[in-house]
């Protein structure tokens, strides 16, 4: 590329004002800020929503342990020490049918929600914290 | 090493690991290059807003970039183009099909020779600031985009090519007709 040419060209470039980039760089910062809070918002909502959700979940699995038949089971293993070491089989076989699976699988689920948007909450609104205090 | 001076790819790497500051000197390193491209297609009244557009898209999309596809520059500029020519066709001030116009053009072979395109006594002349830019502003689209990237971006055709979505000896074609352009303009 020839080097008088270039530089003929580059003479001729257009600059724009002094305050751009910076301008620029503040309506990036405004989204971000928007997008955290907007991101913050929405995972506390799915947090507080799962916490409430969380009491009659925890009833109803409270009910399904008791109607299973799983708690009776259950008090067996501190009964008859005899008993258990003949028939610890069909305890244990028990035991696992009686289970409340679905209860437990969507209590879990509940819980582990919750803690998910907790933290995804609590790390979004470092994120916006930070951007205001270093940048606007 | 300061921020400045890492490359564009060091700089996106830092960014997509958490180092979100890095993003102003991207801003800071081609604000002046975007804006001194789409002035000449939009106008001093629009080009601060189409800069600001090219660069919150490069924001949104900087995780997606794929470095092993094209330099950071050259996926800058194709989304500069696409910015300002969206532009243009919102205000109606062209046609799709004036993009993709021929104008009797003649591909040449890879061997084209660009020596003495732009002889000393032209080149005298031009460097009046004033008349090169009317003379590029007359230019088409192609035309003007090939010798701001070449000569004032030093872009080489391949990036262009990527950049305007031409092969590489449609582009050093459109390169030596913008030059005949800019001579017959002077004459």
């Amino acid at each position: 590329m020839d080097n008088n040419i270039i530089k003929i060209f580059n003479n001729a470039k257009l600059e724009s004002k002094n305050d751009l980039s910076e301008k620029i760089w503040r309506v990036i910062l405004l989204k971000q800020k928007r997008i955290y809070r907007f991101k913050s918002i929405i995972y506390s909502l799915i947090s507080i929503l799962s916490l409430i959700s969380f009491i009659p979940l925890s009833k109803i699995l409270i009910n399904d342990f008791i109607e299973s038949g799983f708690y009776e089971y259950s008090m067996l293993l501190f009964s008859n020490t005899n008993n258990l070491i003949f028939y610890w089989k069909e305890l244990f076989y028990s035991l696992a049918e009686s289970l409340p699976a679905l209860s437990i699988v969507i209590t879990f689920t509940v819980f582990l929600i919750f803690f998910l948007s907790l933290k995804f909450t609590i790390k979004q609104i470092i994120k916006g914290q930070l951007s205001l205090l270093l940048k606007i | 090493m300061s921020k400045e001076n890492q490359t564009d790819e060091e700089i996106i790497f830092s960014y997509k690991n958490g180092d979100s500051d890095l993003f102003k000197v991207l801003i800071d390193r081609y604000n002046n290059s975007v804006y001194n491209f789409s002035v000449r297609f939009v106008g001093t009244n629009n080009a601060p807003d189409i800069t600001q557009e090219v660069f919150i898209k490069i924001w949104k999309n900087i995780r997606e970039f794929d470095i092993s596809k094209s330099s950071f520059k050259t996926w800058l500029f194709i989304i500069t183009k696409n910015t300002v020519i969206d532009f243009l066709k919102k205000k109606r001030i062209i046609n799709f099909s004036e993009l993709d116009k021929i104008e009797n053009e003649y591909i040449f072979s890879e061997n084209i020779r660009d020596q003495n395109m732009l002889p000393d006594e032209i080149l005298q002349k031009l460097q009046d600031i004033n008349l090169l830019n009317k003379l590029l502003d007359k230019l088409s689209i192609n035309y003007k985009t090939i010798l701001i990237l070449h000569y004032q971006e030093e872009m080489t055709f391949e990036e262009i090519g990527k950049v305007l979505g031409k092969p590489l000896n449609t582009v050093k074609s459109y390169h030596y007709r913008a030059i005949l352009e800019l001579r017959k303009g002077i004459n």
